[in-house]
């Protein structure tokens, strides 16, 4: 197959600019869709035009020596991730599939990260620059291509998990980090939930490589189960380990290599916590001290089961289906918390999916969407029901 | 360089503008007005450039800075955000006719939360009181400008600071978890917090780095870290400063981040050792220095992979601290490079550019042609690790059309810098100093939308007017860093 030319690339690019620019003209509505997985993030749009930009797809440059990648939007995240462990490095903040189609303008869209997210940053941490197709069809560019830069407003950040609702990303330039040449797991089995938060606590802050921290309750068939994953060159990943291992008092046991790369994958894709048909998906963030507060009030409201993640700083949580979204964003307001409600199907995609935001908060946001599409064309009740 | 003209209807507001600030706040020590007492404030760190505001008031409440910005809003008087006017690019210039409001009475730390790793404080609490705050439990806060000592979080916020581990920590955007921030209209909205989420757009994001036109930072939650156990550092001599350049990418692409690397050349090693004599060689062509920190077993492994690179890269000689205070040692040359510079040359300018690594040898070529160009000498000090370039354009401001050649020499350094794939600020801001240079990296395009933006949040043009947008949109060398015979704007603070 012959490579993509510029031109091909600039001809794709402007397909995506007219079908926006149509929709200013007709005063419609799009919603930008790429490998389809992440549709049960946010609410959906009734009546929307679908905005596909799969087909840009393409590796714009690869510079491994620079820790910079740039690519289209449409880019599978597989893909991405297999060309850069060729070169031994990888998107530190571990970004979720969530399906086979993931691509990274989804990826940055939804601002999605992954288990190493307290320690190395998180999807936003990670973009650098940005060139958008903006809702007045313009094509415009923000940040650059190198970590330290203060040139303008940082819209790349600020595009980062907006949904889609403030311009098409065209191009994306990501940080990129070496991977670790080796990673493993501590285990401690056996341990009660505030035993459990309060070791993450303690070790997040530990000065080792710890790049995962996760607990999974009692569960029937399994006793509490916390996780610490520390990565590394070879010896000093064993050495950590030891050092680590020492201050627990459970049934402390290792994963090693790829028994560790699979237990974090499982947690990263969701499979720790899949709902039955009636259940509902639930993904908490707030500050890690309070994980536990955050689950007693949870358990008041049917909570199912539950994993922490983060150190404590993400919650994830299955509910029965009928129990109302209001009632876990309120829960999650009192905690100073922000949620995320998982839609079950086309049946509940018009509930508050994020919980509400505080007047002035709103307001400010609204103002961005005005600023960035001034006519509303992006999407505009995905992240909040329009007022 | 321009700033918008001061309005007569304004200026003959002063009387009105004075009597109702003291009016609104509880003490009129808080309202400084006479001319005298207004001396200290009429530039920040760029001291090319001055101008007196009407007034600057000492706010020590979110509260009074929202009652301050309602009444300038009411009365149309424009405002600037002022830290500790450290700032290296004009950022704080006051204007003639407008207020200052100055954070710097705000310094209480509000809230030390060592469970969930964030430092609560005021906006004039000083980037380094942070750290103060809590190393005696073992933590810091990562960023590092070299005016760490006097700015304030507050002005790293809007600055977007950095300093010299910036590769491995991030700058100040990566470390800030929520702000409080007034807004154009006098409300106080409070953005992130605690979580490593927040809610809805990312705009802790867009506010860092705004440079005060957006808000102004009342408060701040800061990301602190636990100190490393390791932190160890080597310095390599090379014969060429592409060489030194070549080790930083063979370093990196092997897979070790270094939390510092910098690079200086045969200029900038001479100044230092007349200025310090601490035992840099002489008669070479570049020093590289690399720290690595982390956990010891790490650090200890990754050591050998830098020497053995650093070798490799054609290293003529290593010197390796194993202590903290070797380490400090070979540190001190590195820090003392801008007062040295003031012992060799009347004046210098400092550039603050950032290019991809690879692009090195390149600009460095580039800058050494414009030096033979403009007949004026350049020193080069810069941040390797994250391609921070800081060239200082030695010159004599008494020496007719010398000023004059430097600025024209810093623009044609920045412009590289930007065709290259760099950015015309990596850690100073653009303030006025890079105002007009903006579009040698934007098109009008993508100043339009920065300005819509601009606009929705201060649909006044009341806060900070004048500053990061060029008034003409046409690519003009702006100002620089100007020293004239090591005067630095602040003498007691490193800069590097």
């Amino acid at each position: 197959m012959a490579e993509p030319t510029p031109s091909d690339r600039s001809t794709a690019l402007k397909a995506v600019q007219e079908q926006v620019l149509e929709a200013v003209d007709a005063g419609t509505t799009v919603e930008i869709t790429g490998g389809c997985t992440k549709g049960r993030l946010g609410r959906r749009e009734t009546g929307a035009k679908r905005l596909d930009v799969s087909g840009l797809d393409q590796l714009i440059s690869y510079e491994p020596g620079e820790l910079v990648l740039v690519v289209q939007p449409g880019m599978r995240l597989a893909a991405v991730e297999e060309l850069l462990s060729g070169e031994n490095q990888h998107l530190a903040f571990e970004p979720p599939q969530w399906g086979d189609g993931a691509t990274v303008g989804g990826t940055v869209a939804c601002g999605l990260s992954g288990p190493r997210r307290f320690k190395a940053g998180a999807a936003r941490d990670f973009v650098l620059g940005i060139e958008l197709i903006d809702g007045c069809g313009q094509r415009i560019r923000a940040g650059g291509r190198v970590v330290k830069n203060v040139t303008g407003y940082d819209l790349s950040r600020a595009l980062t998990g907006s949904f889609g609702t403030l311009g098409v990303l065209t191009e994306i330039c990501l940080k990129l980090w070496p991977r670790p040449e080796t990673q493993a797991t501590l285990v401690v089995d056996g341990c009660g939930r505030a035993d459990a938060l309060a070791l993450m606590l303690e070790w997040a802050a530990l000065p080792l490589e710890i790049t995962g921290l996760a607990y999974l309750p009692e569960d029937g068939s399994t006793s509490g189960r916390l996780m610490a994953r520390i990565e590394g060159p070879g010896a000093a990943v064993a050495e950590q380990m030891r050092s680590l291992a020492e201050g627990t008092t459970g049934a402390a046991s290792t994963l090693e290599e790829s028994e560790s790369a699979h237990v974090w994958k499982q947690l990263r894709e969701l499979e720790l916590l899949q709902p039955n048909a009636d259940e509902q998906l639930w993904r908490f963030s707030l500050a890690p001290a309070q994980a536990l507060l955050l689950v007693g009030q949870l358990e008041a409201h049917d909570l199912r089961r539950y994993c922490l993640d983060w150190g404590g700083g993400q919650v994830w949580a299955l509910f029965p289906a009928r129990v109302p979204p209001a009632t876990l964003h309120r829960a999650a307001l009192r905690l100073a918390a922000t949620a995320w409600r998982f839609a079950r199907g086309p049946e509940d995609a018009n509930d508050e999916a994020f919980t509400p935001l505080s007047p002035g908060v709103h307001r400010l946001n609204q103002r961005l969407k005005r600023a960035m599409d001034p006519k509303g064309v992006f999407s505009p009740g995905r992240m909040y029901r329009p007022s | 360089m321009q700033l918008p003209a001061p309005r007569q209807e304004r200026l003959q507001r002063r009387e009105e503008l004075v009597r109702r600030l003291i009016e609104l706040l509880d003490d009129p020590d808080q309202v400084i007005h006479r001319p005298e007492d207004l001396v200290v404030y009429e530039c920040d760190a760029l001291s090319a450039y001055r101008q007196q505001p009407m007034a600057v008031i000492l706010a020590s409440s979110a509260e009074q800075v929202s009652g301050v910005v309602r009444l300038c809003g009411e009365i149309d008087i424009p405002i600037v955000p002022w830290g500790a006017g450290t700032g290296l690019s004009g950022g704080a210039l006051p204007l003639g006719d407008g207020v200052v409001i100055s954070l710097a009475r705000m310094s209480r730390i509000l809230d030390i939360d060592l469970e969930n790793r964030a430092v609560t404080v005021e906006a004039g609490v000083t980037n380094l009181a942070i750290t103060r705050a809590v190393e005696d439990r073992g933590f810091y806060y990562a960023p590092d400008p070299s005016s760490q000592l006097a700015c304030t979080i507050g002005g790293n916020i809007a600055e977007n600071s950095g300093g010299v581990h910036c590769l491995k920590y991030g700058t100040t955007t990566n470390n800030v978890l929520g702000i409080q921030i007034v807004l154009s209209d006098g409300e106080v909205v409070d953005l992130g917090g605690k979580s490593m989420d927040q809610g809805g757009y990312d705009l802790l994001a867009l506010m860092t780095g705004s440079e005060g036109l957006l808000g102004i930072i009342t408060r701040a939650t800061v990301r602190i870290l636990r100190k490393p156990q390791s932190a160890r550092a080597i310095m390599a001599v090379f014969n060429s400063v592409e060489s030194a350049g070549q080790a930083v990418s063979d370093i990196i692409a092997s897979g070790v981040v270094p939390s510092g690397m910098e690079i200086m050349d045969r200029l900038a090693i001479e100044a230092v050792e007349d200025f310090l004599g601490c035992g840099y060689p002489r008669d070479v062509e570049a020093l590289l220095l690399v720290e690595l920190d982390g956990a010891a077993a790490e650090v200890e492994v990754r050591i050998g992979t830098v020497e053995a690179l650093l070798r490799q890269a054609g290293a003529t000689e290593l010197r390796r601290a194993d202590t903290d205070q070797e380490r400090q040692t070979l540190w001190a040359g590195r820090k003392a490079a801008f007062p040295a510079m003031g012992r060799i040359a009347p004046d210098y300018y400092c550039m603050d550019g950032t290019i991809p690594r690879g692009r090195l040898p390149e600009v460095l070529r580039y800058i050494q042609g414009l030096s033979e160009r403009f007949g004026l000498r350049v020193a080069n000090v810069f941040h390797a690790g994250d391609g921070n370039l800081h060239p200082l354009i030695l010159y004599d401001s008494n020496a007719p059309g010398q000023l004059e050649k430097a600025e024209s020499f810093g623009a044609e350094i920045l412009k590289f810098c930007v065709g290259v794939g760099g950015v015309l600020s990596g850690e100073h801001g653009i303030g006025v100093e890079k105002r007009d240079l903006m579009p040698c990296m934007f098109t009008d395009a993508d100043l339009d939308t920065q300005e819509r933006v601009k606009s929705a949040f201060d649909p006044g043009q009341l806060l900070n007017p004048g500053k990061v947008f060029p008034l003409l949109r046409r690519c003009i060398p702006g100002g620089s860093m100007h020293v004239h015979a090591g005067e630095l704007p602040f003498p007691g603070l490193e800069r590097f």
